[in-house]
């Protein structure tokens, strides 16, 4: 009887070592650039500095923001705080976790009569790049801070506005390039007789030049994929650009998925024969495949490298589609863009 | 018949703890080689796909076996068999238990610090925010958490531990769980032996293995708090409740109002249950009015929070006095109340019994095996009852669930199997 016990007991003290192995674990942190923002804004100005405001809109960031800086951390979209305008999106949001935050981040700003006072240049507004992945609207609200975060500049009342509407209008007709247009400097990677150099990188996707869907140009290209499991297909378009002094790499996309498991789509910029070195970013957001024009606008300072990629001299651009699952795809691309703020 | 089932369970526990060694043998790379190696692994993979299975029908049989021990034909149970007293005056059996409990709290100390030994992060989302608010609270000073957290009592026991302690705060943060862990066993040794001493080991060792001691978020740290106060206040009152003198009722007042200001939830509960036992007692109205008297200074200081909320609403005031809606989902926001939460009717904040499967089956063997004939057991009945109802509602589900008095439960039906009376 005593041995069963006993055997009673290591098996449940095993079942319990498994389960914190698993998952007695740090919440997810931010990126190690995210995390070194957060502790540069700490360094700085000290634990709880009640004269700054850290904007964050992830619920991980969030935390992490807490813990590292307390103080006044909101938990949003930018423009919402500028303009003290309450973010219903976040508020009404299906995730209990994104309605908790912030919700909890709007409640200490209140207590502390912060945003009675956000527009009276007391406070200054800190978002960390990083974390915060501003967009091509938002950067224009935002200058170099130090430490590689960025901060709210002054701006006057009508121009914050008209800011904050193109940033909605852009929210709510998904198309952030054409927004955008007033406040940034464009330029065609590539014209149409340039578009028939788009190649594909595997047998199983094909792509060809096809009638434009937008008026900013008059061809699109038009690319069909079927993607195994776990795989990377491409297209490719060779050429040379100096994109030293560009911010932003835009297109407009129109595109459907058929897929069971999770997609993206990547985007990278190579400077060296056979992508030994490149610039990449993932559009993760599987809205963008939803069938209607979308215009997307990146922002080259959040590209990741690989090698040592040079921006002066890239010499291919590769579109691609990566699949957790099998699944098939397309997509046509218009306007390919690169642009820098006026 | 219950020797064949002694042996098949003696059999499924040697293959399950050989599987699992063998299992963490391979990870740390030296496998088991041998002509039947593999069965014992082949046990483990096998039984952990019902495991998820097992989740509803602990549910279904933790209901079944409350509603059982209610409504089926009374007769004398072990507990009030046993000639308590003498047991506890015997000391060799006295020193047997404190080695039990010795055992029981390295177990909790070495399992919750195991993971956090393996990390170099603060381990657990509610973490992040607990070291936001001993931060806050060493810039701001105590009177912060008075005026704007509803658990004000033990943010200030946290900051005043963490100021004694000399740590910082993330390393501070890595010792509390594991003083919480060691204090939630011994608490639940303190409980089970003011009324059932010989149980008590087996609940301490239970407790002290069970995955509602391995919690990592959801009120981590005040839900563990008043967990300890809980137990520590059920056992003082179950093991003085029959003569009483005023200083074991002021000490239960005190614990009361502490419980208050720490996690009023706990605090409700703890009410609750002790109101609704002791309504189904014999002396019932001597015995209600005793709990009011001990219950009556905490209710004050109710209402005193209450009635500073009133007068100064948030977010002037956001302390105690205007939290209680935060557990029926509802908060006030600069445009008004607004619902962040609905309830609805969710089985998943149960989900922790799935991973350690031996805690409900003994649990269901414990109710299956004491009635609630006596004080202290039916007291455990409405609070498994209690708890188990929250527990399905989105809204308290886990706040509920990691209530629900599994390891308690299942020391009792450990000691049912395993006990030569």
């Amino acid at each position: 009887m005593v041995g069963i016990a006993i055997m009673v007991i290591i098996v449940s003290a095993e079942f319990s070592a498994e389960f914190q192995v698993d998952f007695a674990v740090p919440r997810s942190p931010p990126s190690q650039a995210g995390l070194s923002e957060l502790s540069w804004i700490r360094g700085h100005f000290g634990y709880d500095n009640l004269s700054i405001i850290i904007v964050v809109r992830d619920p991980s960031a969030y935390l992490w923001a807490l813990a590292y800086n307390g103080g006044f951390i909101y938990f949003g979209d930018l423009f919402y705080l500028l303009t003290n305008q309450t973010d219903y999106s976040f508020l009404k949001n299906s995730d209990p976790q994104v309605r908790s935050d912030y919700i909890g981040s709007i409640q200490k700003l209140w207590t502390y009569g912060v945003l009675q006072e956000i527009k009276s240049g007391k406070y200054l507004i800190l978002v960390p790049p990083d974390l915060y992945a501003p967009d091509v609207l938002e950067i224009q609200a935002l200058t170099p801070f130090g430490g590689g975060v960025l901060s709210a500049r002054q701006m006057t009342s009508a121009n914050l506005q008209n800011l904050f509407a193109a940033w909605t209008l852009a929210k709510s007709t998904n198309d952030i390039l054409t927004a955008a247009m007033p406040y940034i400097a464009i330029r065609p990677a590539a014209n149409c007789t340039e578009y028939s150099g788009w190649t594909s990188t595997s047998s199983t996707t094909t792509v060809a030049v096809v009638q434009n869907f937008t008026r900013y140009s008059p061809c699109s290209v038009h690319v069909a994929t079927t993607a195994t499991k776990d795989s990377a297909q491409y297209v490719t378009l060779n050429g040379i650009w100096n994109i030293v002094n560009e911010a932003y790499i835009g297109f407009y996309f129109k595109g459907t998925a058929n897929s069971t498991g999770s997609y993206l789509l990547t985007v990278l910029l190579s400077s060296a024969p056979g992508y030994s070195s490149y610039y990449y970013y993932n559009v993760i957001d599987e809205s963008l495949w939803d069938g209607t024009v979308q215009g997307v606008v990146l922002v080259l300072s959040q590209f990741q490298s690989r090698g040592s990629p040079d921006l002066s001299s890239i010499s291919s651009v590769r579109i691609g589609i990566y699949s957790v699952e099998q699944g098939t795809f397309e997509y046509n691309l218009q306007y390919l863009v690169i642009a820098h703020n006026t | 018949m219950k020797w064949v089932l002694l042996g098949l369970v003696a059999i499924a526990l040697c293959l399950e703890i050989v599987g699992v060694a063998e299992g963490v043998s391979y990870s740390l790379g030296h496998p088991i080689s041998g002509t039947y190696a593999n069965i014992p692994i082949q046990f483990v993979a096998v039984t952990s796909l019902a495991f998820p299975i097992l989740l509803y029908l602990s549910i279904a049989m933790f209901a079944g076996a409350l509603l059982f021990g209610v409504v089926s034909p009374t007769r004398a149970t072990l507990i009030e068999e046993v000639p308590d007293l003498p047991v506890r005056q015997g000391s060799g059996r006295k020193f047997r238990e404190y080695l039990v409990l010795a055992l029981a709290v390295g177990i909790a100390a070495f399992l919750v610090w195991l993971p956090r030994s393996l990390q170099s992060l603060p381990i657990g989302s509610d973490t992040l925010y607990y070291m936001s608010v001993v931060d806050t609270m060493s810039r701001e000073g105590p009177a912060w958490a008075v005026v704007y957290t509803d658990k004000p009592l033990f943010y200030i026991v946290l900051y005043g531990l963490q100021y004694l302690s000399g740590l910082s705060t993330a390393d501070f943060f890595i010792v509390l769980p594991v003083v919480f862990a060691v204090g939630a066993t011994a608490s639940v040794w303190f409980f089970v032996d003011s009324f059932y001493m010989e149980t008590a080991g087996y609940a301490s060792l239970l407790t002290a293995t069970s995955t509602s001691l391995m919690r990592t978020s959801i009120d981590l740290y005040a839900s563990f708090f008043a967990t300890i106060l809980l137990f520590l206040a059920l056992g003082i009152y179950l093991g003085y409740r029959k003569g009483m003198k005023p200083r074991q009722r002021i000490l239960l007042q005190l614990t009361f109002v502490v419980m208050l200001m720490s996690y009023w939830f706990v605090w409700a509960l703890l009410l609750v249950m002790l109101g609704s036992a002791e309504a189904l007692s014999k002396e019932r109205v001597r015995r209600l009015k005793t709990l009011l008297a001990i219950g009556l200074p905490s209710i004050g200081v109710l209402g005193l929070f209450i009635a500073v909320a009133l007068i100064r609403p948030p977010p002037m005031y956001w302390g105690l006095g205007s939290s209680f809606a935060l557990y029926l989902g509802n908060t006030i926001t600069p445009v008004g109340p607004v619902t962040y939460t609905t309830a609805t009717l969710d089985l998943s904040d149960l989900g922790l019994l799935q991973y350690n499967p031996v805690v409900p089956i003994l649990a269901v063997v414990g109710l299956f095996s004491y009635r609630p004939r006596t004080f202290p057991i039916r007291t455990i009945y409405i609070w498994s009852a209690i708890m188990l109802t929250f527990s399905l509602i989105s809204t308290t589900g886990l706040h509920a669930a990691l209530l629900i008095p599994l390891p308690v439960l299942a020391g009792f039906g450990l000691r049912k199997l395993v006990g030569t009376r």
